[in-house]
């Protein structure tokens, strides 16, 4: 192990993690407002790459490209809010029925995307040039490395913010926890479950542009980063926006250490070995609370 | 001299059914209870870019064919199945489409999709075939009585890229890169396999989880092996990219091969640079002006999708094919007829395979690609999908 492999780890285990955080705090949003698991994160991550390739292709600027199809996608998520979960938690659905729900949303928007803009792979421009940075003899970084690294500062920060020190944040807590209490104090769930999914559907729809350039843009592409952000969710702990972090950038750094020191055959399985563990040894998460499981 | 243009002239005379019968022709309409072929195919899941592609090319045909008199005059008409990716789901779709009374069934979804319709069609004698089914296990010795197919099968392409290694290469150190979809490790182990079989020294395997967004670990593992080459024998286009994107990042000067799945873009799109050089399996030399033609009609027809897509020159030469045996199957077919008429296939010219490549299918033939020979190999050049090389 030299300095300058486990430095190549780090680079690319944060970049990798980065994205899983990134999800893991779309979860995060929801999960700690609504109590609703929305399996269907992934899929708004990959309409916003997918109707990016389509406005790039129709000859968009790249930064209006980038806004109307995260603006696009988010959209959707409220439309799905709307529909479908506001009318089912009228009639009082349990947790399970909305899960099952929402899973069923994920196959109609998955499904509706492959048929509506084809199967295939496409490639989706970063902000940056391509190319990679090459530091002394061997270690490279991509540009779109740092530009997952800014993103998640500030998405980190801006959330972090966000759910402590605005009301509507805390608004999102308390609804949660107490929502008979949020009520009788004047909180509409119907808003602040609107709010939710908004935020979690605009930093999943953001994570888009983010994953896409490093990947490929395409209906199915929202599977992967979808279940691993919510890996990192449950390993991190679900009771704050740490949590997310800390369980995306682990298991990023996991993953990319596993195959570089010990078999790439194994890195996969390592990822649910580690939430196996987790939930054995710390139920609450890394940095979860008992509070925030509940 | 006298082969070459009797070959020639029956080519001619082929490629004239398949292009010209549509544009020239002075035929009725066909009419009258239609010819059912029933399609099983994937709507939406990872085969469905195949799947998708190869349908509409089938619909394409279909149309021209019997806007143009059809089957001895009858119409044909294809009853499509979803078969949602899962054998289970196309078995049922098997039983369904059989009691539907269709002539044949053909399967342009996954392999493992393929693999369960071959035995259905076993059970029920119903002919099943498949431009695009690659798994190796389709084929048996002798080969199962209703199944045909034209796509390459893997130990195929594998050959035809071990002749290479050995004309090329002096006892190769290989590195096998992989993807840890299900496709990808039965395709990579297949290559093992062959590899292992060929006595070439394997000396890393490395594998990507699909997704993933960084390949450096393997990259490195790779160049740290100082293998000679590398075989891509994943399944997950846009993971294979990565690592040749990847590959190239590192400074690994080993040169990449690749399956026959990385034959169409957007693979050299998305591994950029890293593409450039690789050599891969296909099953057509872009030369050759009868492909050349066939994919000038599929793309006025389809547009771009149609460009650098084998898969949809394989679908028309299948269902071309598929047309042609019916009409042999006489006036009236039936299963066992159209069966019969597929298996006595003789001679037939057709676009896929080196130049000159005929069908000649027997009772111990129903493969279209048959030996090493029959496989082309290619070359990205500048990005683009250059043209077969000799091997």
């Amino acid at each position: 192990m030299t300095a300058v492999s486990l430095a190549q780890v780090l680079i690319a285990g944060l970049q990798a993690g980065g994205i899983y955080a990134l999800m893991a705090l779309s979860y995060y949003v929801i999960l700690s407002a609504t109590g609703i698991l929305n399996f269907a994160q992934g899929e708004w991550m990959m309409l916003a790459a997918v109707f990016g390739v389509v406005l790039i292709d129709l000859g968009v600027p790249y930064p209006l490209a980038v806004l109307l199809s995260i603006v696009a996608a988010t959209a959707v998520a409220l439309t799905a809010e709307r529909l479908v979960i506001r009318p089912m938690q009228a009639r009082h659905a349990s947790h399970g029925m909305l899960l099952l729900v929402l899973f069923a949303v994920l196959i109609v928007v998955r499904h509706t995307t492959a048929h509506s803009f084809g199967p295939q792979d496409h490639a989706l421009p970063g902000p940056l040039p391509e190319g990679a940075l090459i530091l002394g003899n061997s270690l490279f970084i991509l540009p779109q490395t740092f530009v997952v690294y800014a993103a998640l500062a500030v998405v980190f920060l801006l959330t972090w913010w966000f759910m402590r020190h605005t009301w509507a944040g805390r608004s999102l807590r308390v609804a949660a926890i107490d929502p008979i209490g949020a009520q009788l104090i004047g909180i509409d769930l119907g808003r602040v479950r609107l709010l939710a999914f908004g935020i979690g559907g605009l930093i999943a729809a953001l994570t888009g542009w983010l994953y896409g350039p490093l990947f490929a843009a395409s209906f199915s592409m929202g599977n992967a980063p979808g279940i691993k952000g919510f890996i990192a969710l449950i390993i991190g702990g679900i009771g704050s926006p740490l949590g997310a972090l800390v369980g995306g950038l682990g298991l990023g750094i996991l993953e990319l250490a596993t195959a570089r020191y010990a078999s790439s055959l194994w890195s996969e399985a390592v990822s649910f070995l580690l939430l196996i563990v987790v939930l054995l040894v710390r139920p609450n998460g890394l940095v979860g609370t008992a509070e925030g499981r509940s | 001299m006298e082969t070459f243009f009797k070959q020639t002239l029956s080519l001619s005379a082929g490629l004239l059914l398949a292009l010209g019968i549509f544009s020239g022709s002075q035929a009725e309409p066909a009419t009258g209870k239609p010819l059912l072929i029933g399609v099983h195919y994937d709507a939406a899941k990872q085969a469905s870019y195949y799947s998708l592609g190869q349908k509409s090319v089938f619909d394409m045909f279909v149309e021209q064919l019997n806007a143009n008199g059809g089957v001895n005059g009858l119409p044909l008409k294809l009853l499509y199945e979803d078969d949602e990716l899962n054998p289970v789901v196309a078995a049922t779709k098997a039983e369904k489409l059989a009691s539907e009374n269709v002539l044949m069934i053909i399967s342009i979804s996954s392999s493992g999709t393929g693999l369960a319709m071959q035995k259905k069609g076993e059970e029920l004698k119903v002919p099943v075939g498949s431009p695009g089914n690659f798994l190796e296990p389709l084929t048996t010795t002798p080969p199962k009585p209703y199944y045909f197919r034209f796509a390459m099968r893997d130990s195929m392409g594998g050959q035809a890229l071990i002749k290479y290694f050995r004309a090329h290469f002096k006892e190769p150190k290989i590195a096998v890169v992989r993807d840890a979809t299900e496709t990808g490790l039965l395709l990579s182990d297949s290559y093992i396999k062959l590899l292992k079989n060929a006595d070439f020294n394997i000396v890393s395997t490395e594998q990507i989880t699909p997704g993933s967004t960084d390949v450096t670990a393997q990259a490195m593992h790779v160049m740290e092996s100082k293998a000679d080459l590398v075989m891509l024998a994943g399944a997950s286009v846009p993971d294979m990219a990565n690592y040749a994107k990847t590959h190239f990042l590192v400074g690994d000067k080993a040169p990449l091969f690749g399956n026959y799945l990385l034959s169409t873009p957007p693979f050299n799109k998305l591994a950029g640079q890293g593409a450039n050089g690789l050599i891969y399996t296909d099953m057509l030399d872009p030369q050759r002006p009868e492909v050349q033609k066939i994919e000038d009609t599929l793309v006025a027809k389809l547009g771009d999708k149609a460009k650098d897509a084998p898969f949809m020159i394989g679908a028309w030469e299948f269902i071309r094919w598929v047309a042609d045996a019916l009409n042999r199957a006489g006036p009236n077919p039936t299963r066992a007829s159209l069966r019969d008429a597929l298996e006595n296939t003789k001679d037939w010219p057709t676009a896929l395979g080196p130049a000159g490549n005929k069908v000649t299918f027997s009772a111990q033939r129903h493969d279209l690609f048959f030996s090493a020979e029959d496989a082309v190999l290619r070359k990205i050049v500048d990005n683009k999908y250059g043209p077969a090389i000799k091997n």
